[in-house]
């Protein structure tokens, strides 16, 4: 699962990622984007390249997400048993409001792995404003990545990955720019975690 | 047997009840689930969302085919009416997505960070029927096909002898503003151009009592919708909710109850860390609906002597769990939070795809 507070460069990264599991790795994904509401450049150009893309439409409010979510997961397990699922999750939202539903109902799953992509660029802006949403989605995450770094001082870095460190001791953060591209090296510590 | 008439003032009787603290004779069960009414008796989405008057024969038909409920929260429903609370486009099925999906408020900057200034200096009024005309595709003229068709709906309910309860919506400035920004650049304005969106939140927040004032004595609802998702608690840090959502709720209620009308606190995300604040809301006068997301439990203990609760039956209950789950949280629900000030109802709306069995056990639940 992929989360991070809206604008934070989700889709971007799940892009790359699912890019490298299919064309590297040779395994069957399937994505499903379950945004509430959030348009980005082309909000369907994952379709477009040709990912396996199941988009979720949530009314007004997350609220009603979560089971649809969960139904789709099943679905998606009996009829195409990917190799992995990604699940781009509303950044408005808690891992966990999410994880909860998807481990009492989900099915066909082995294991659920958190990514967490903070705006390296914001971090201390949406700390500040919502700092409850912004420390929980860290909290319950298993790995962090710290995005954007290109538009972020090295301070703002420094800062989310100490400040990242507190929330969650147990937790790995890795700086990526997203835009220009995640190195292999970097993917592959990704999956390793996963 | 009971007419409609008599039925009608039993079911008000015992929902006035539990929202003045009392212990009616049973709990009243209350539900709202418009996408899930038009999934259940067959009617696609697309014509449901964008047709009131269907909406409402759809909502009566889907209840009333579950059980014995006393009220519905709204009487009918029109996609649309989300661009009023949201100022944002939507996508709509049937136009921007299939016949049978659920719509989407769209989250992009529709208003545009000048429009402070707008507002501050013309009004709030006129900066909105111009953004209705200009950049909602002349919502103000759309909306009018649901305004002219809600007595109708509130009739054919209380024809039934169910109460149409909170048949109208209304909200404070923050939600507004959020939404026609989007969520990204308003927290942005939050951090860097606070005291401008305040100022525009001042010159809104008069014309919008006045206008809820006008909307309750032209209506003469029993209670409105009065909410939203934006500015709960787990969103903003508790500076700027006292700041910028508190004081704005405590109006825009305190005018609803001053026009003898019931605000339903419709508060989704979770609102659990000010809880302690809705006591400053005039006690025994609203309804605090949360959606499962706040802990309904947490709510019972800070504002159990002070506010009727409703709710809060979880969406992803309703779709994935079975009716035996259903009828146990219920009862969970009726035996600790009720059996005084409580309302039992789906947190927020109930889902599109919520099993029928499932709706039908938490109607029956009431009933022991």
């Amino acid at each position: 699962m992929v989360s991070g507070f809206l604008g934070s460069g989700k889709t971007t990264f799940i892009r790359h990622l699912a890019g490298y599991l299919v064309v590297q790795k040779e395994q069957r994904v399937v994505i499903i984007e379950n945004e509430a509401g959030e348009v980005g450049i082309d909000d369907r150009f994952l379709a477009r390249e040709g990912f396996q893309v199941r988009e979720i439409y949530g009314g007004c409010i997350c609220c009603q997400l979560t089971g649809e979510l969960t139904l789709a997961v099943n679905q998606i397990a009996e009829q195409f048993n990917p190799d992995w699922l990604i699940i781009e999750a509303t950044g408005i939202a808690r891992p966990s409001t999410i994880l909860n539903t998807l481990r009492k109902y989900g099915k066909g799953i082995n294991d659920i792995f958190t990514f967490v992509i903070a705006d390296t660029g914001r971090w201390e802006e949406l700390s500040e404003i919502m700092p409850e949403l912004i420390f929980a989605q860290i909290s319950e995450a298993d790995l962090v990545i710290a995005g954007k770094i290109d538009e972020a001082s090295d301070g703002a870095l420094q800062s989310l990955m100490v400040k990242a460190k507190e929330i969650n001791p147990r937790v790995e953060v890795l700086a990526a720019s997203l835009i220009k591209g995640i190195e292999e090296p970097v993917l592959r510590r990704l999956l390793q975690h996963a | 047997m009971a007419t409609a008439r008599e039925l009608y003032e039993e079911r008000l009787n015992r929902i006035k009840t539990a929202v003045a603290l009392g212990k009616p004779d049973r709990v009243p069960v209350v539900p709202l689930g418009d996408s899930f009414c038009a999934r259940h008796v067959g009617v696609k989405l697309s014509d449901f969302c964008t047709i009131p008057t269907l909406s409402n024969e759809v909502i009566l038909k889907s209840f009333t085919s579950l059980g014995e409920v006393d009220g519905i929260q709204h009487a009918s429903f029109y996609v649309h009416n989300l661009s009023t609370l949201w100022l944002a486009k939507l996508k709509i099925p049937g136009r921007d997505l299939p016949e049978d999906e659920l719509w989407q408020v769209q989250e992009v900057e529709l208003m545009k960070v000048e429009d402070y200034d707008v507002i501050i200096k013309d009004g709030f009024n006129k900066f909105i029927e111009k953004f209705f005309y200009d950049r909602l595709d002349n919502l103000g003229a759309k909306v009018q096909v649901f305004v002219e068709s809600l007595s109708g709906a509130i009739k054919a309910t209380e024809d039934l002898g169910i109460i149409p309860f909170s048949p109208a919506i209304a909200t404070i400035p923050y939600e507004m503003f959020c939404g026609g920004r989007s969520m990204t650049e308003f927290l942005k304005d939050l951090f860097r151009i606070p005291d401008k969106v305040q100022a525009a939140m001042d010159v809104a927040m008069p014309e919008i009592i006045e206008n809820t004032r006008q909307l309750c004595r032209a209506l003469k609802p029993i209670a409105i919708w009065v909410g939203g998702w934006r500015a709960a608690s787990e969103f903003l840090s508790p500076r700027l909710w006292k700041r910028f959502v508190l004081p704005y709720y405590k109006e825009l209620v305190q005018a609803v109850v001053d026009e003898g009308v019931i605000p339903v606190l419709h508060f989704d995300s979770n609102w659990t860390r000010d809880l302690e604040y809705l006591r400053e809301l005039p006690k025994g006068k609203c309804v605090f609906s949360p959606d499962g997301n706040t802990d309904i439990f947490k709510a019972k203990e800070i504002l159990g002597d002070h506010m009727c609760i409703m709710g809060d039956v979880p969406a992803a209950m309703l779709s994935l769990g079975t009716p035996d789950e259903v009828h146990n949280y219920c009862r969970r629900l009726i035996e600790n939070i009720g059996p005084s000030g409580f309302i039992l109802a789906q947190g927020c709306d109930i889902p599109p795809n919520a099993k029928p069995e499932n709706v039908k056990a938490m109607i029956e639940s009431v009933k022991g």
